[in-house]
């Protein structure tokens, strides 16, 4: 996998390694401070994640960054200009390679102090925090690209495959009652509505207020379990079970109900078919944060199912979105923040251009790059008329902000109509009858 | 013009120091690791002034640039124009 590694980043890397502690100098610290708070212990790693360079903050600083108001609240977007853009297939086809290489991938713990090679990142100067969740070992460790506040990841000591289970929801609520300051969530474990990387089962999470987050509840839900469980549908693009409790049990029981219910559901007036041929398509992408002394989970409905119509994905941004994100639609995107590829930035630079003199436009076909957006393009055009160059902008960030949205209603399961939210209604009746019987 | 590498390394211990990724019985040792990587062995006494850096960056790249001037001068003399040559001029 080419992770856009240059031979420069090897040589600085080493050296950065020669001034930074070993592991368990590092841990030791963190934990003493751990100890007396828990949001102090972060601040310190996190600031030692970027004062050894592991996070290259001056290359954070050129990714470009803006929020695009919408009937759902503020979307973020970022066009980031360090990580290339992944295939969806491409990364269908990864989950089956063989796993000879060492470290096994880019999350591997075998990565802390490791030198890299061409195509893959020197770490001599990446820490790693051990951290038990469910009894198990697991790391903690920020990542690199940060795309929000503290961006954390999460990973599995051994190296094996994501899969949602009833462990997922346990391992997930340790945490945030381990590190209350922070939310965490899991990508789904099914090609296409997944992450980037499936073959090794690990979270995501920070301290950042995702659009997500702070979206109203829309209608409350009996989901069984007396009261000690509330479940909320909330106002999202996408369709989100917001569920509440005093009890981590008790959250983990009704989201495996949930999840359970959801695998096997099939709603074919909806479009939503659990399995072709045996092979499974629905999963859920769940996030856990702690809510003034409460756990709450936002389970996320998925489908990854594909047709003629839409082989990229049914529940996936459709084709004339591709020109902007093509990309899984992973956890991140889910909650509201747009992660768009490098190569939008020279594009939209190019593009300002044809918008504020219009007439370009009829040669838009010449310019390679600019082809796939000419629809847009022109529709852009139709809206605005001709742009200033002090206005063009703003025009675009907020057109890419709209697009984004699309993005997101398209990977809904259940639609924003009202046969839509009646399909998610008759799916949480069934949920409730089941947990009766 | 050529880069005092030796003035570089004592940014960077300085940069170590204020970040707190090393402490001041560190500095000795830290010096010779980095000698280490660089290939160096010997450096002269120099004097820095005291800087705020967010980031090692900018020194960084002033001891990637010191590597490649090294590289350039020796491979000159094998593959003039090379891939690494040719890229030692963006830097």
């Amino acid at each position: 996998m080419d992770d856009g590694v240059d031979a420069w980043d090897l040589f600085d890397t080493k050296i950065m390694g020669c001034l930074i502690g070993r592991p368990s100098e590092i841990i030791s610290t963190f934990f003493n401070i751990y100890r007396r708070d828990k949001k102090e212990a972060t601040d310190y790693f996190y600031n030692l994640s970027k004062a050894s360079n592991y996070i290259r903050t001056d290359r954070i600083a050129k990714d470009m960054k803006w929020k695009t108001q919408t009937e759902y609240g503020e979307l973020d977007i970022t066009i980031n200009l360090s990580k290339p853009e992944k295939d969806p297939r491409a990364i269908a086809a990864e989950k089956n390679l063989k796993t000879t290489s060492y470290p096994k991938c880019l999350l591997c713990k075998e990565n802390e102090g490791y030198s890299g090679r061409i195509n893959h990142p020197a770490r001599q100067n990446h820490r790693i925090i051990p951290i038990t969740i469910n009894n198990e070992n697991w790391f903690f460790q920020y990542s690199p690209y940060v795309y929000y506040n503290e961006h954390c990841i999460v990973f599995k000591g051994e190296h094996e495959p994501m899969k949602i289970s009833r462990e997922t929801f346990c391992r997930l609520l340790d945490f945030v009652e381990q590190f209350p300051h922070y939310f965490i969530g899991s990508n789904a474990d099914l090609s296409i509505v997944g992450g980037s990387i499936l073959s090794h089962d690990h979270f995501q999470g920070g301290n950042y207020e995702f659009a997500m987050t702070k979206a109203p509840v829309e209608k409350e839900y009996a989901i069984g379990y007396g009261k000690k469980v509330k479940g909320y549908r909330i106002k999202w693009p996408m369709s989100v079970i917001r569920l509440e409790a005093v009890e981590k049990c008790d959250l983990i029981e009704s989201a495996y109900q949930i999840y359970l219910k959801w695998k096997n559901y099939s709603d074919v007036d909806a479009g939503i078919i659990s399995h072709t041929n045996g092979i499974p398509h629905n999963t859920v992408t769940p996030i856990a944060r702690m809510v003034d002394g409460r756990f709450q989970l936002d389970l996320v409905l998925r489908n990854n199912r594909t047709s003629e119509e839409y082989p990229y994905g049914i529940f996936h941004p459709h084709q004339e979105l591709h020109h902007i994100k093509k990309e899984n639609i992973g956890l991140i995107e889910v909650m509201g923040l747009a992660v768009l590829p490098a190569r939008l930035n020279n594009e939209f630079k190019e593009l300002t251009d044809y918008l504020v003199n219009p007439h370009k436009l009829l040669e838009i076909d010449k310019n390679e790059k600019l082809i796939k957006h000419k629809e847009w393009a022109i529709e852009i055009n139709r809206k605005y008329g001709p742009l200033m160059h002090d206005q063009v902008e703003e025009v675009l960030k907020n057109e890419i902000g709209q697009k984004f949205l699309k993005v997101l209603e398209d990977s809904g399961v259940f639609k924003r109509d009202v046969e839509g939210q009646n399909a998610f209604d008759k799916f949480m009746e069934s949920v409730n009858r089941d947990s009766k019987e | 013009m050529d880069v005092d590498i030796s003035y570089e390394i004592e940014r960077l211990l300085q940069y170590g120091l204020e970040k707190k990724l090393i402490h001041k019985e560190d500095v000795v040792y830290t010096r010779n690791k980095i000698m280490e990587v660089l290939g160096l062995e010997d450096i002269n006494e120099v004097y820095i002034n005291t800087e705020e850096l967010s980031s090692p960056e900018p020194i960084l790249r002033n001891m990637l640039k010191w590597a490649l001037q090294k590289a350039y001068y020796w491979m000159m003399e094998l593959t003039p124009g090379t891939y690494l040559t040719q890229r030692l001029w963006d830097v």
